[in-house]
């Protein structure tokens, strides 16, 4: 679907186009490129105008135009998402603080561990499969989750021909870097390291609405699960860090979202 | 704001300057080539991929011209 804004921006860049060549039909046609009567640098000057009218408009063209959802209907997608995450967190009385695992052994793709107590126990080792440790996996019962950002994340991956866990761990603010200045999605997110402590602390941009409504109707989901736009970055730092991170304190800042996230070793 | 938007923006910022400062057709075309080189390679971590296809035809296009400017400078030197 293209976003209106566009739609002008492609007929500006056409009507460049043809600005342009106008522009070079008169240097050519209609001035006289005799040096004597001084209008040869007036032409000169004309050609290049024209030249880059050209070239702006097919950048116009090419580069600036994209078709995109509209935010209102990406924004009601994510608040259903929401809304269903933080129900059956409920309904299933789940209590513990979400542990982002990303892919690794006989897990194949990202999980939230969310357990049933807030207790530190063991944690267990899914299968891409799995969804509830009823006991079987070991003493920390819970419930595996789909993060919700996980399909954004592998979007960006895919987009930008670069796996988060290929990049260095170390320079994890580095690799968020992709997600606010290569997506827009996230204004800025700032990472903080501790021994094993890490402190991420994002604003959002076009998920803020999404975000501030979710710590409005369901204050404990971001330290479970988080909303869309957080489980965006959650996901991918997981990934880059190649291990899994429990939330250990999710807070609302003014505008922001900070989590304090453990690293686990396994 | 998008790396592509961002992207336009400093390329019309750069031809604006270019356009003030350069009075040869030729080169501002150069000129032009190399901001679209050094902008693609800052850009190059989070730039998405078809966005970096789209630029690059724009660099093959520039390399193209720049090549017929460097052998018609030749010519014009080699040239009794």
């Amino acid at each position: 679907m293209m976003n209106a804004g566009n739609v002008w921006v492609r007929a500006g860049g056409v009507c460049l186009i043809f600005f342009g060549f106008y522009l070079l039909f008169l240097s050519i046609w209609l001035l006289d490129p005799d040096p004597e009567n001084g209008t040869g640098e007036m032409s000169g000057l004309f050609t290049r105008v024209g030249f880059a009218v050209i070239l702006l408009g097919l950048f116009a063209l090419f580069l600036y135009s994209e078709r995109v959802l509209p935010v209102q209907i990406t924004e009601s997608l994510a608040s259903t998402a929401n809304e269903n995450s933080a129900r059956s967190i409920r309904a299933l009385n789940l209590k513990g603080r979400g542990i982002y695992m990303p892919p690794g052994g006989r897990l194949l793709k990202d999980r939230v561990f969310i357990p049933l107590e807030d207790r530190r126990l063991e944690l267990p080792r899914p299968a891409s499969e799995t969804v509830l440790n009823s006991g079987d996996l070991g003493p920390s019962l819970g419930m595996f989750v789909i993060p919700p950002g996980k399909d954004t994340v592998d979007l960006v991956e895919s987009l930008t021909s670069k796996r988060f866990s290929d990049d260095d761990p170390s320079d994890a603010q580095e690799s968020l870097e992709r997600l606010t200045a290569g997506t827009g999605l996230i204004r800025k997110v700032e990472c903080r390291e501790k021994g094993d402590i890490v402190t991420l602390t994002i604003l959002h941009s076009k998920m803020e609405v999404i975000c501030s409504k979710t710590w409005k109707d369901h204050p404990d989901l971001h330290a479970r699960l988080g909303c869309v736009g957080c489980s965006i970055v959650l996901t991918a730092l997981a990934r880059s860090e190649g291990r899994p991170l429990r939330i250990e304190e999710a807070r609302r800042e003014k505008d922001r979202t900070v989590y304090v996230l453990r690293r686990l070793h396994n | 704001m998008t790396p592509a938007n961002r992207l336009l923006i400093a390329l019309s910022i750069w031809m604006a300057i270019c356009l003030v400062f350069v009075n040869s057709l030729e080169v501002f075309f150069v000129l032009v080539l190399l901001g679209i080189l050094v902008i693609r390679e800052m850009t190059d971590s989070f730039m998405p991929d078809p966005v970096k296809d789209r630029v690059n035809f724009f660099i093959y296009t520039f390399l193209f011209i720049f090549s017929l400017i460097v052998m018609r400078k030749v010519y014009v030197i080699l040239s009794p």
